[in-house]
């Protein structure tokens, strides 16, 4: 098969109304499950208000589930079903999920948390634009909040949410909630792109945000990060 | 009853209602069109399934497509083409005929999109989605390991597998080797990208297609829509009411179905207004040659 002869769009097997109904399906089977992430990533942020320093277990457990759930739940069984492209990356949810609960236990208690006061709010922002503002994006397209794309059901809100956590938290824990989430919000961003959607935008906004919050090195860099105490 | 001696027979009763062109310069009509190699007739608008039966399990959207499907068949039905590579459109598609009971009317036509070595795996699942046991072509796909691909389609047409072979390219791609592969192949249609605005066809490919007696079926007659957004609001040109055309979609299909090298023309639609109106095409004059140089003339002035 000769891969240049196709194109981007060539690539987009779905029409727009058949991809945004896919989260209402995914949700209606189990609702109110999808509501979950949201609520206990809300407790995160309480509990880090409280205690402020170290990386709470709840937020990896959290973060780590959702991703497990959401790549074996929704991408698995619901995406693949108009986009058997989306089964190549399954593995790559369920690894997210993996690092993410095995660095937050090893490293959860000895890890700090950011000093930075920019990515602190930064993080904050998309922590909370991704568990309580993305699903609300349904209403724009003339769904309901059943129609929501939420943290750990849909792969774009799990993916921001992990990018915030990711400038809240340092060190290696933060380091690996890069690479697979920016690699879903540029993927994501390709394809809402080619959908025409707005909701491209976010992704990418999220994109640009990560790479503002790491550039330029006077600030924290990802290499910076295990020193940065 | 067999699906090909209904389209045969159906042929036959419209092949004598042909209607008389309103205009010496326009074509007369014929809804039916003949497979050079086979002489089988088949309805000269079909319809495509990409993307827009891709639906999932969705039972909304299931539904929508099975009643496309339906007015499809109501409007005399005919080729309805799908590809492995189209996500869960192929099931799309067996679901509608389920529900319909109506799979005479069709000329089912699917691809092979894979390496030879999985091409009877691939031939085996289609079938199963569809639900039927034999397809009246099957092509291959964008040219996919087509030496191997194509020994085994025509290995399975020899043993009356299959009632057809073809091969497909689109948005352009590989016309040279296309080119060499109709000259050589013994195959049955040729699909490719003809409208409007995508010529390049005119130049070598349909001519051949003539001259060796190859079908010929258009992809993306609208440019995936594009084509139709394009010419939104623009004026059509002055000789659509003697083609009785009432939108740019017919203008266009009128323009690609006036070829003498086309067989079939493959629009994909989501509505069952426009699935009407595409076939409804056929049912008045098309455009001789000089009428579709005016037309060309006129799309390149918009
Ligand atoms: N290499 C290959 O083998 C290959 C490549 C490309 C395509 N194909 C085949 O060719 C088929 C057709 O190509 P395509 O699907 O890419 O694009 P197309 O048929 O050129 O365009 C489809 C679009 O046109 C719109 N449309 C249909 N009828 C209309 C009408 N009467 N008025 C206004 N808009 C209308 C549809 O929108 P609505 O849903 O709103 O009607 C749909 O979005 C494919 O489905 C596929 O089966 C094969």
């Amino acid at each position: 098969m000769n891969w240049l002869d196709y194109r981007l769009h060539d690539f987009l097997l779905f029409a727009p109304d058949a991809y945004w109904r896919l989260f209402e399906q995914a949700n209606q089977g189990v609702w109110p499950l999808p509501l979950a992430f949201p609520l206990l990533l809300a407790i995160c942020l309480v509990a880090y208000w409280r205690f402020k320093r170290t990386v709470p277990y709840l937020a990896v457990g959290t973060l780590g589930m959702a991703w497990a759930w959401c790549g074996g739940f929704f991408v698995d069984r619901w995406y693949v079903q108009i986009n058997w492209l989306a089964s190549y990356a399954v593995p790559a949810f369920y690894l997210q999920a993996l690092l993410i609960v095995g660095l937050g236990i090893i490293w959860g208690r000895r890890q700090e948390l950011t000093v930075s006061t920019w990515r602190r709010l930064t993080g904050l922002i998309l922590v909370l634009g991704a568990s309580f503002l993305y699903p609300v994006a349904a209403f724009t397209r003339g769904q309901g909040i059943m129609g929501g794309e939420f943290v750990g059901t849909a792969t774009d809100p799990t993916a921001v949410a992990t990018l915030g956590f990711g400038l809240i938290a340092r060190g290696p824990l933060a380091a690996i909630c890069l690479p697979i989430p920016l690699a879903v919000c540029v993927i994501s961003f390709l394809t809402l792109w080619a959908m025409g959607s707005w909701q491209a935008t976010i992704p990418l906004a999220a994109i640009a945000t990560i790479l503002i919050s790491l550039w330029p090195p006077s600030k924290p860099s990802i290499g910076a990060w295990a020193a940065d105490r | 009853m067999n699906r090909r001696a209904v389209i045969q027979g159906m042929a036959g009763v419209a092949a004598t209602a042909m209607l008389t062109a309103s205009s010496p310069a326009a074509a007369a009509v014929s809804a039916w069109r003949r497979i050079p190699s086979t002489n089988v007739q088949i309805p000269a608008v079909g319809i495509g399934s990409w993307i827009t039966f891709n639906v999932g399990s969705d039972p909304v959207l299931l539904d929508r497509s099975t009643r496309v499907i339906a007015a499809f068949l109501e409007e005399g039905g005919g080729m309805i083409d799908s590809s492995p590579m189209y996500g869960s459109s192929q099931a799309t598609i067996g679901h509608a005929l389920e529900q319909l009971g109506d799979a005479g009317r069709v000329f089912s036509a699917d691809k092979v999109w894979t390496s030879a070595a999985d091409a009877r795996g691939q031939l085996e699942q289609t079938g199963q989605r569809w639900g039927i046991g034999r397809f009246d072509l099957l092509q291959v796909h964008n040219l996919v390991d087509w030496q191997a691909n194509l020994e085994l389609l025509f290995a399975l047409k020899e043993t009356e597998q299959l009632g057809h072979v073809g091969i497909t390219t689109s948005h352009g791609r590989r016309h040279g080797d296309l080119e060499r592969i109709m000259a050589t192949q013994p195959v049955d249609f040729v699909q490719l990208t003809y409208n409007l605005a995508d010529r390049e066809a005119e130049a070598r490919l349909l001519p051949l297609a003539q001259e060796k007696g190859i079908a010929v079926i258009v992809n993306r007659p609208f440019r995936r829509g594009a084509l139709i957004r394009h010419l939104s609001g623009k004026p059509l040109p002055a000789m659509a009411p003697e083609l009785k055309a009432e939108s740019w979609a017919q203008i266009s299909l009128k323009f690609i179905l006036g070829h003498p090298a086309v067989t079939c023309v493959i629009p994909a639609t989501t509505r069952v207004d426009h699935v009407r109106e595409n076939k409804r095409v056929v049912l008045a004059p098309m455009p001789d040659a000089a009428m579709r140089r005016d037309l060309a003339a006129h799309f390149a002035d918009l």
